[in-house]
């Protein structure tokens, strides 16, 4: 309110009230008649009746009626004198100007060429700053208490003379809370014909088996056969699906190094409908470790496996919490097929690696286990089929 | 008068009016700008952005190297166990791709007070060499006099001193999430077998080579978080543990970045459970030192043994890039050029 009154209370610039007929007497009348002709005033600018204190102003058009009354043209002469347009600013005043105006201009600009190495200067240049649009810090793992993915583990192997595809897939589907999972491996091959993948043939083996905190749960050769449940070995290797790390996120992919390397390309795509971003990378095989350690660790049954020149493809799908939905190693086949395969007839060796998330959720699906059982005779029991490569 | 100053206040309303909205459009202004890229650089909140926080170490190129790797594990023999320590020094030649190693197997000595350190009563003592290439590996004979035995080895040459990356670099061990989590102060406990008086390391004896451990961290945390935020180190641990298990983790890098020392342990609790869950003649290990003693911008000789049988005779094609096993003898031990 203060500054309310502040405000109002500044004085408002006067302006003439423009009469609306002969001037009546409203005061006494002056003793002394004006002569004539009035002399011209001393200075040459004229004197106004008020001159605000910031900025001239022209309260009424110079041509109406208040410019002609006999009063204003008696008292300012604006007869014989023209109208000035625009108030003149004194030639001083225009120098302080010229002097303020390149202050303005010049201290900045001084400023700049003399501090454009500063580390304030490059804030707002953004010089000496990294472009790479990828983050350079990790990011909390979403709170989920259920998941489902497929990892797919592929392998080249001469078999009957022939060079062969294998698929080995794994699809898991875990409650994190209930510590209950169904794992379902699946199987197929395919022949290479001219250096083309053939249509997989599946059927190889179909293998659920169920999980729980203490044990797992294997199927009988058939349906109808009871399912026998086994302890778990001793050590805790075989239970890491019921680790919420198996979904992994961006900082367990891409590390400093792969950040620094720069992807063929960056697209936005929706995988099982939620909106991703893809990163694909290329590097020679020889340069797999030096261009992403932390990857190569997790593929590390490759080594070896191609030449040094084998192209590797590596391709990360990232959702908007950072969770990578989709993680692809591809070696070249075709190398890894001439380096080891054709050598080591009837070895698989792996060379494609992939991961998919089919959906990360807060409601996992219940996963329900055998209820036909029998219990294992012995208490150290065969691992179950888990992929060539961990997660 | 009052007429005035009616007048004046409206026309103060307008001023007023204008000025606060340019100070709401300021305000928002600024809130919105700081949001931008330039906004946080000038606020500061991009520094782990600049290009020398963001900046690869370059890999340091050696030319030889003598590391020292010591595994404590509990075994399991008939029933009881038995705390032993596996030494190993282990000499890398990076231009013939030739390490040798000494192995040696002990009870692990304990630290029952200060500056004491005890040697378990009973014998457990085993000790070997070996000579690793690219093509083959080469295994002393348990007692003197016998030949050493050749075996091809496959080539995965990645965990092996043969590996050009078998001494990672700080940006390989290091991701992004282990540099947000904070290291605990320094604590060196004396380590049965392994004591030591300080983090100081022997300096090296090349002038481009690194002298010491320059920067050390220290962390702990549980199991889960080790192999994930760790995961080159864990692959080198051969630990099993419940995954809240908390695990102690020291590692040091010298002024190019280099791995000079990693310390790595589980309670010898969880590892006793587990080798007696695993059953006789089984081991369960707890503890986990890797030392770079020496490195070297000069190559040393790693010679290979003269005297040796196959294990598995090599097909046709096997590289030969050994002596002969009908060369005359030159020395029968392998030896490690000083």
């Amino acid at each position: 309110m203060r500054l309310v009154d502040e405000i109002t209370e500044r004085p408002a610039p006067q302006t003439l009230p423009a009469p609306s007929g002969p001037r009546a007497p409203t005061g006494p009348v002056p003793l002394i008649v004006p002569p004539a002709s009035i002399p011209p005033p001393a200075t040459s600018a004229p004197v106004l009746p008020y001159l605000p204190a910031v900025q001239p102003k022209i309260v009424a058009p110079v041509t109406s009626q208040v410019a002609t009354t006999p009063f204003a043209e008696a008292t300012l002469n604006l007869a014989s004198k023209p109208a000035p347009a625009a108030v003149a600013t004194p030639p001083k005043r225009k120098r302080r100007r010229l002097i303020a105006l390149a202050v303005v201009v010049l201290v900045p600009l001084t400023l700049a060429i003399v501090l454009r190495d500063s580390a304030f200067v490059e804030r707002i240049t953004g010089k000496g700053y990294d472009t790479n649009p990828l983050p350079t810090h990790s990011f909390d793992r979403p709170v989920f208490t259920g998941a489902e993915y497929t990892i797919t583990t592929q392998l080249i192997a001469i078999t009957d003379g022939l060079p062969t595809n294998y698929w080995e897939t794994e699809h898991d589907l875990v409650d994190y809370t209930a510590s209950t999972a169904k794992s379902t491996g699946d199987g197929a091959h395919a022949s290479i014909v001219g250096g083309t993948i053939g249509t997989p043939q599946g059927g190889l083996h179909t293998l659920p088996v169920y999980f729980d905190p203490q044990s797992v749960y294997l199927p009988g050769t058939t349906e109808s056969e009871p399912w026998t449940r086994k302890p778990y070995q001793p050590g805790w290797r075989s239970r890491r699906i019921f680790s919420t790390d198996s979904i992994v996120m961006f900082q367990d992919v891409i590390d400093p190094t792969l950040r620094n390397e720069v992807p063929t390309s960056v697209q936005s795509e929706t995988r099982h409908d939620i909106p991703v971003t893809t990163y694909s990378y290329t590097f020679a095989f020889a340069d797999f470790y030096e261009s992403a350690p932390s990857l190569f660790e997790r593929f590390r049954v490759v080594d070896g496996n191609a030449g040094a020149d084998a192209v590797v493809n590596v391709t990360v799908s990232l959702d908007d919490h950072w969770v990578v939905r989709y993680l692809d190693v591809d070696v070249d086949y075709h190398s890894v097929l001439e380096h080891r395969a054709k050598s080591d007839v009837g070895v698989q060796y792996p060379y494609r690696y992939t991961m998919d998330v089919i959906k990360v959720t807060d409601k996992p699906d219940p996963v329900d286990l055998p209820t036909n059982t029998v219990e294992a005779t012995t208490t150290t029991t065969t691992p179950p089929t888990l992929p060539v490569v961990t997660p | 008068m009052a007429k005035k100053k009616k007048k004046k206040k409206g026309h103060g309303g307008l001023k007023f009016m204008a000025f606060v909205v340019v100070v709401v459009m300021l305000i928002v202004g600024i809130s919105k700008g700081a949001k931008t890229e330039v906004g946080q650089r000038i606020t500061g909140h991009r520094q782990d952005r600049r290009v020398e926080n963001t900046r690869l170490t370059p890999r340091f190129g050696f030319a030889s190297a003598k590391v020292r790797i010591a595994v404590g594990s509990i075994y399991n023999v008939n029933g009881g166990v038995m705390d032993l320590t596996e030494t190993s020094d282990v000499s890398i030649d990076r231009r013939s791709a030739r390490a040798s190693t000494e192995r040696a197997m002990s009870p692990t000595a304990t630290e029952v007070a200060p500056g004491v350190t005890a040697i378990p009563y009973g014998t457990f003592e085993e000790s070997r060499s070996e000579v690793l290439t690219r093509d083959y590996k080469y295994v002393s004979a348990d007692e003197a006099g016998w030949p050493w035995t050749r075996s091809i080895v496959q080539p995965y040459y990645y965990g092996t001193a043969t590996d050009d990356h078998y001494i990672p670099m700080i940006d390989d061990l290091m991701g992004f999430e282990l540099r947000q989590t904070p290291s605990k102060p320094i604590t060196v406990e004396p380590v049965a077998g392994l004591k030591r008086d300080s983090l100081t390391r022997p300096a090296v004896n090349s002038p481009t080579a690194p002298s010491d451990v320059a920067k050390t961290y220290s962390y702990e945390f549980d199991f889960s978080t080790y192999r994930r935020v760790l995961p080159i180190l864990a692959g080198r641990t051969n630990f099993d543990a419940p995954p809240e298990t908390v695990v102690t983790v020291t590692i040091g890098f010298d002024a190019v970045g280099l791995l000079r020392f990693a310390d790595v342990s589980i309670p010898t609790t969880t590892a006793t459970t587990l080798a007696q869950a695993l059953g006789n003649y089984q081991f369960a290990d707890y503890h986990y030192t890797f030392e770079v003693t020496e490195i070297s911008g000069e190559a040393i000789t790693i010679d290979l043994p003269t005297d040796f049988v196959d294990e598995v005779a090599p097909t046709d094609d096997a590289p030969a890039d050994t002596v002969p096993a009908e060369a005359p003898p030159v020395e029968t031990v392998p030896a490690v050029a000083p």
